[in-house]
């Protein structure tokens, strides 16, 4: 999820954390549930500030609904950190960005992007124990200092874009990540739970790796943590050295359970990258074998529309053998014979165009696009 | 002074770069620029803010009809893409949506697409949606835009009001807003 804020403020703040480090030396950790039902004047106003912003996602339909998938990772949240089973809720964000981050009240979020990126169990239980963990030490109570600061320095954001500062600030802090300390701090916690919970230690490094990877391919600008190459570089770094300092290896990876809750998100995430015109996203996924073997037979359409979008030279003949290529593994995914039919319609190959055409709407005969297919359908008879 | 300071660069800001509101009476009514003629509704107010027309009876936040004209190349910004004279409606309605969705990415699970459908405007081939969002206090705001090229440039004219009372009761205005669009 990016807020609908300037990207230099949010560097800006990412920046100042960086530099401001803990501020607050005499923030308490947490240590169960019980601990939150007398907040301090400091924790109470930041609880209801992410009330607030839990609210507001949730009114604006930000929350991406599926019970089924809620309820496994609220179970994953749960076996790592039972102490904070009343108290801890995962929530899954509509959107295809790679993030995910901790509110001060104990809401966790998980990007539907970043859910659908993760190959296994372990790595969803290293990004969700990671994010407790933040939870847990009150890292952005410790890390206030530094949002002040930028309130004082970053005023004129709330003129230019209408954000109200207070709830805006406190989830860009979240998403940005903390300072290097907590970041570390939130690594340890995070990686005790993980292998104390019979998780596959190593994954942790290779869904850091994940990120990092993308991040590096789309040349990410954007500061949110998940999308910074260098502090995914320190997280791998990080988790690295816990794993060697482990004694014992191996440990569960629940691949197959994993897969059979999050499997329909792979689909859900290409259709939002391509709706978004996130081209980039899709080429990254859907050229690479191993990656594009993790995703529906027909995504090769979308691979084929990812070419259109991005319009470089040579892009239109990738696009067609990229449908032709979908056709041939999922003949009956309709889309794919609409868009050959467009390209032939463009390529004044009438008759090619009115084939595809026709298979269009017949495989698809209530297609939201039929009266657009139609005109066009219309127009090529015309031209006949 | 720094209490004062918020709104005095707001105001600097909105005097910069936007011209007056103007109430639109008999003498008023047909809005001709270089590129468009079109005929705004008698008691409404409008306001030319660059490349954009913003037109409303009782202020932007309860109804508003948008009319931009763009060069192809600055047509799409935020997604960084550009329109072309021979571009499908299809394809724009695409990139409308993209752009859209892009604008405020907060709004971006909430935009729903209610219908998409060909028109012609002005002579031309057009698309023409109607979709409908949520806002952060959760009201529901409905959209109808119409989009088409001419050889140089994109124009784009929607019309936003929140469903509960307002929107049907100036759609008509719209419409006939719509009906008088002429590209130059």
């Amino acid at each position: 999820m990016k807020p609908a804020v300037l990207p230099w403020f949010a560097a800006l703040l990412s920046s100042l954390i960086g530099l401001t480090g803990c501020a607050g030396r005499d923030v308490r950790t947490l240590e169960q549930s019980s601990d939150t039902r007398q907040l301090t004047e400091d924790e109470s106003r930041r609880w209801y500030s992410a009330e607030e912003l839990d609210r507001t996602w949730r009114q604006k339909g930000l929350i991406y609904t599926d019970d089924a998938l809620t309820a496994y990772l609220q179970s994953v949240a749960d076996a790592l950190y039972p102490e904070f089973s009343d108290t801890v809720v995962i929530r899954v964000m509509d959107s295809p960005d790679l993030n995910a981050f901790a509110l001060p009240n104990g809401s966790v979020y998980l990007n539907l992007g970043i859910i659908a990126r993760m190959e296994n169990e372990a790595q969803l239980a290293t990004v969700i124990a990671h994010e407790i963990s933040h939870f847990k030490f009150q890292h952005s109570l410790k890390q206030r200092h530094a949002i002040e600061t930028a309130v004082v320095t970053g005023w004129s954001v709330s003129i230019l874009t209408g954000i109200p500062l207070s709830g805006e600030l406190l989830a860009l802090g979240a998403m940005s990540g903390y300072s290097q300390e907590a970041e570390r701090e939130a690594d340890r916690e995070g990686f005790r739970r993980l292998v104390r919970q019979g998780y596959d230690g190593t994954e942790s490094v290779k869904i850091f790796a994940i990120m990092q990877q993308e991040a590096k391919v789309l040349d990410s600008k954007e500061p949110w943590f998940y999308s910074s190459h260098p502090r995914l570089s320190e997280r791998i770094e990080s988790m690295q050295q816990l794993n060697m300092q482990r004694e014992e290896s191996g440990g569960a990876t629940n691949q197959q359970s994993f897969a059979a809750m999050t499997g329909r998100l792979h689909a859900l995430l290409l259709e939002k990258y391509l709706v978004a015109h996130q081209y980039k996203q899709l080429i990254n996924l859907l050229e690479e074998k191993a990656l594009r073997s993790r995703y529906p037979v027909y995504a090769d359409f979308y691979l084929g529309e990812a070419y259109l979008q991005r319009k470089t030279p040579g892009d239109a003949e990738k696009a067609q053998a990229a449908y032709l290529s979908a056709l041939e593994r999922a003949p009956e995914f309709a889309p794919s014979y609409r868009a050959l039919g467009l390209i032939h319609m463009q390529q004044k190959q009438q008759a090619d165009a009115l084939r595809y055409f026709d298979k269009y709407l017949q495989l698809n005969p209530h297609a939201e696009d039929k009266k657009y297919i139609e005109l066009y359908r219309n127009r090529l008879l015309e031209g006949s | 002074m720094k209490k004062f300071l918020p709104s005095i660069l707001l105001l600097l800001l909105l005097s910069a770069c936007a011209g007056e509101w103007v109430r639109v009476d008999a003498s008023s009514v047909v809005h001709k620029t270089d590129l468009y003629r079109v005929s705004l509704p008698v008691g409404w107010v409008s306001r030319q803010v660059g490349d954009t027309l913003v037109v409303t009876r009782d202020g932007p936040d309860i109804q508003k009809i948008i009319l931009r004209v763009s060069k192809h190349a600055e047509a799409f910004n935020d997604i960084q893409a550009q329109s072309k004279s021979d571009m499908l409606p299809t394809e724009l309605a695409d990139l409308f949506i993209a752009e859209l969705k892009k604008e405020d990415s907060d709004s971006l699970p909430s935009l729903t697409i209610q219908s998409n459908e060909p028109i012609m405007l002005s002579g031309r081939d057009a698309f023409h949606l109607h979709a409908s969002y949520r806002t952060a206090n959760g009201l529901e705001y409905q959209l109808l835009a119409v989009g088409f090229v001419t050889e140089k440039h994109f124009y784009a004219i929607s019309y936003t009001a929140p469903t509960l009372l307002f929107f049907e009761r100036s759609r008509e205005s719209y419409d006939q807003v719509l009906d008088s669009l002429e590209a130059i």
